[in-house]
């Protein structure tokens, strides 16, 4: 005979009720962070942590039942304490829901706390199973990251939102800016021929009046949230803001640059020519000499002629082969000039040693620990190769027709 | 009917005979009885018996016995010895060239002659009655299918005539291959059953099986072949139908032509068809008259439509409260602002709402016709809007809840669509306690109890498991029609013809291959 039917079955609906409702969260009960903001409290080694929490029925409003129009789009909430853990489950005392970690877009550290070290930071983040390796992280230039998280944004309600779609573009189109994310970041602290270059962010106007819903309410808003410049550091600690060129120079020997704009001289007109990159492959390999380590880089980009200010002949191929020399010393100037600027910081932002550890193995072991001195003293060899490949929709300029 | 003790024969003499089936019938006034004058013997009187609208009255007028009768020969002797012999003979044969004739010896034969639909003719002084088949009556027309609608293929269905249905299906195999066996069942309603099948495609052992376990059904009613159903299924304890039923003459044919038995039942449009796998459920005829491809895409639909109906809800609910992570964020925002302000955990509003939908279903189908639109549109517009409005349930949920309302159409079987919805509250259940864990044991469950299940020894899952490759090509998948018959030679033209059927299924391989099951 089989086991008595309702008997089982009463033991198998024992597991479901006795089981309680695990994990279970209702939707209502949750608040949804957007962003984390990390700063250093002055003295002593508190942290303070902001979360900007989002107000659902701010978002979506044409939602029956959504309401909205009473407040803000999102919501900051700030707390102190020696750990994130520790902020997370004091700052019940203040958001009446749960927070929910697992949309977090953006983590913002604050650039005092980034000059002190961000080596601490991120092991919370590794271990709770709601937080995403995959969060942007961005400086906060000149200021606290519980400001930058305080901005109210035009277009995206969420600021996260706007500061994470700044970031993607700016990275992909204009190549002074990196989509750095916390896994990104481990992995550069942990290898010791590497140190993380990170984005930072500003906010350009009044901050104060950010705050606002008023600040949405204008063509101009008051205060803008803007990706600036790259953060380099060293042993975990931010040292020096690269900018310009400097910064599109490591993007570029970062191999990460997807497109960019490269202005040249024309004769005698200055940044008369412009081109935009389409393709870049960069190639670095390190090798010792006497003790010295040889840095060679070689790219090979490739772009458009998309605006001239002089009289171009783009038939003549002698011309166009000027412009792309042209470019590749242009290149090779801003790359060496950003290597320069790291040697000064003795911080190997673009993983040289990596490359040595790759291509010798033995000799990386012997100069690992005292590789950051060393890659300060290595000699510099760029070779650029550029092709200029199309010039648009014309050949020839009207300027060379009048 | 043998409920009295008068088991016995026919008197001889014919107002007792009457009196006693009179007696017997309760005085029915719809018990007719006619007195037939034979003029070549005015002595001889001779009554015809039946139940009025019970047969065929054109049959009896027109060409009916009475009128032809009476104009009928003088030698009466030579027929018999004695007139009355002469004049029974006389109307057998006369009755026999009209119609099927048999005689009885008994009361009880006579009553169950006159209660199916016979018309008996009883002669005084003879001591056996002749049984004409005049069976008729009124019956409704071949109509539409009704419940299994298609878009292109045959348009008529079963009605509640047996002798209606099984031509139908004879008229689509025209075949002496197709054989009909008749049993009648049901102590009470003496119910007629007709089991086909073709005799050199079927298993016999599946036959006798059937035949078995027909008789041993213990019924005492058949009014529906739902009864028969539930007798002769493998398994009670279970959720799925193990029997396919169809209103449909061309989906019974096909059914036969793969080696299937049909039982017919009168009275009822349904037949049973036997032994079914699970993925019967999921064909429609359309399959089979559409392109193969328009096939391929539409049964895949309904197996997608199938698991949504299932589960969507329970994904909903373990998704918004296990697992939060799983949803992209603009989403998540969207569910969390439409469930601000909503007073119940997503359970709560996913059962209220399942709930009503239930409930507007149930009314929809068993209001008046002419209700029946007030209904759906008084409830998808007053609870759909107004709940939302009143803040009782999340625009997501009615979203979800209709969605799977509206998968749960689309399975062209109503008894696996049912099914499906009782299912769906268990693991509902189980994904608000658990998540999708809940749901993940719910569906191995469910699986492991559906691959247990046999309908006629045949395992119920049959071509998934045991996993036959040969027969995918009829499972989710209805591959173009020339694969359905192995590739033959010029020699074999006359079976690749032939097989306009769905050959090779399943279940008509898995019948010779699982004899020792």
């Amino acid at each position: 005979m089989k086991p008595k039917p309702i008997l089982l079955s009463w033991l198998l609906l024992s597991i479901v009720v006795l089981s309680g409702c695990w994990n279970s969260k209702e939707l209502s009960h949750l608040a949804i962070v957007s962003a984390i903001g990390m700063d250093k409290l002055p003295g002593g080694s508190e942290y303070r942590i902001s979360f900007q929490v989002i107000n659902p029925s701010e978002i979506s409003s044409g939602i029956q039942g959504g309401g909205g129009g009473r407040t803000t789009a999102v919501t900051v909430f700030a707390d102190n304490g020696s750990t994130l853990f520790e902020v997370i489950r004091k700052i019940t005392r203040k958001v009446p829901r749960e927070l929910l970690f697992s949309h977090v877009k953006v983590l913002v550290i604050g650039e005092a706390l980034a000059r002190d070290g961000i080596n601490d930071l991120f092991d919370t983040f590794e271990r709770l199973h709601q937080t995403r390796l995959t969060t942007k992280v961005v400086i906060a230039r000149n200021t606290s990251a519980e400001e930058i998280l305080g901005v109210i944004t035009p277009m995206e309600k969420i600021p996260a939102d706007a500061i994470e779609g700044k970031l993607e573009f700016s990275s992909n189109l204009w190549s002074e800016n990196l989509e750095y994310t916390i896994d990104d970041i481990i992995r550069a602290l942990v290898s010791k021929g590497r140190e993380p270059v990170i984005s930072g962010v500003i906010v350009q106007g009044e901050i104060e009046r950010g705050r606002k819903k008023s600040n949405v309410e204008m063509s101009r808003p008051d205060a803008l949230i803007m990706v600036r410049g790259l953060a380099m550091f060293k042993d975990g600690k931010m040292v020096q803001w690269l900018d310009g060129d400097k910064a599109r120079g490591v993007i570029k020997l970062l191999g990460k640059i997807k497109s960019s704009v490269e202005e040249l001289d024309c004769g005698s007109k200055k940044d008369a020519v412009t081109v935009e990159l389409t393709k870049s492959k960069t190639r670095i390999k390190t090798s010792m000499h006497n003790g010295k380590p040889l840095l060679e880089i070689s790219i090979i980009e490739e772009g458009g002629l998309v605006d001239t200010k002089c009289a171009l002949d783009l038939a003549r191929m002698d011309e166009l082969a000027m412009l792309e020399q042209r470019w590749s010393k242009r290149s090779a100037e801003v790359v060496t000039a950003s290597i320069e600027a790291a040697q000064k910081q003795k911080s190997d932002i673009f993983g040289f040693g990596e490359a040595l550890n790759r291509t010798n193995k033995l000799e990386w072991k012997r100069v690992q620990n005292d590789w950051n001195t060393l890659f300060a003293k290595g000699e510099i060899r760029v070779v650029v190769d550029s092709y200029i490949r199309n010039s648009g929709m014309r050949i020839k300029s009207f300027l060379q027709q009048s | 009917m043998r409920t009295s003790t008068e088991e016995s024969s026919l008197q001889e003499e014919l107002s007792v005979i009457l009196a006693q089936l009179q007696q017997r019938l309760g005085n029915s006034p719809d018990l007719i009885m006619r007195s037939i004058r034979i003029p070549s013997s005015p002595t001889t009187h001779v009554t015809a018996l039946h139940i009025d609208g019970l047969i065929d009255k054109q049959m009896m007028n027109d060409s009916g016995l009475c009128s032809n009768l009476a104009g009928s020969g003088s030698d009466l002797t030579t027929h018999g010895s004695t007139i009355q012999e002469g004049v029974y003979s006389l109307l057998y044969n006369h009755a026999s060239a009209l119609c099927e004739v048999s005689t009885t010896r008994t009361l009880d034969g006579v009553l169950a002659s006159i209660l199916s639909g016979d018309t008996v003719l009883l002669i005084d002084g003879i001591a056996e009655a002749i049984c004409c088949g005049t069976k008729g009556g009124e019956s409704r027309g071949v109509d539409e299918p009704t419940t299994q609608v298609v878009i292109r293929g045959p348009k008529d269905s079963f009605n509640e005539t047996l002798a209606t249905n099984i031509s139908l299906v004879r008229r689509r195999i025209r075949n002496p291959d197709l054989w009909l066996e008749k049993m009648k069942l049901g102590k009470k309603t003496q119910t007629e059953v007709a089991i086909m099948y073709m005799k050199n495609t079927v298993d016999d052992e599946l036959v006798q099986e059937v035949k078995h376990r027909l008789q041993k059904a213990n019924l005492s009613a058949v009014l529906e072949s739902g009864a028969i159903e539930e007798m002769i299924q493998d398994q009670t304890a279970t959720f799925f139908p193990t029997i396919y039923n169809s209103e449909r003459p061309d989906v019974i044919a096909a059914n036969l032509l793969e080696g299937r038995v049909a039982i017919l039942v009168d009275g009822t449009p349904f037949a049973l068809l036997v032994p079914t796998v699970f993925a019967q459920f999921f064909q429609s005829p359309d399959d089979y008259y559409n392109r193969f491809d328009v096939g391929i895409f539409l049964r895949m639909l309904r197996y997608i439509c199938y698991l949504i109906s299932l589960l969507l809800p329970s994904v909903y609910i373990a998704a918004i409260t296990f697992h939060q992570d799983m949803i992209p964020t603009t989403l998540l925002i969207s569910i969390a602002s439409a469930r601000d302000g909503i007073p119940f955990p997503a359970f709560i509003e996913a059962m209220l709402m399942e709930l009503s939908f239930e409930v507007l279903r149930e009314a929809g189908v068993r209001m008046p016709r002419a209700m029946g639109q007030a209904v759906s549109i008084v409830g998808a517009l007053v609870l759909g809007q107004a709940a939302v409005q009143a803040g009782i349930v999340s625009t997501a949920m009615v979203i979800v809840v209709s969605i799977t309302g509206i998968a749960s159409f689309s399975t062209p079987a109503y008894n696996v669509a049912i099914s499906a919805r009782l299912i769906r509250l268990f693991i509902m259940i189980l994904a608000a306690t658990l998540g999708f864990y809940g749901i993940l044991l719910g569906c191995i469950v469910l699986l492991a109890h559906m691959c247990s299940l046999k309908s006629f020894g045949i395992p119920y899952m049959a071509p998934f498991a045991p996993f036959r490759l040969f027969d995918q090509k009829d499972n989710i998948l209805r591959m173009p029609r020339w694969s359905f018959i192995k590739r033959s030679r010029l020699i074999h033209q006359e079976e690749a013809a032939e097989s306009w059927g769905r050959a090779m299924n399943a279940s008509s391989k898995d019948s010779s291959d699982s004899k020792g099951e």
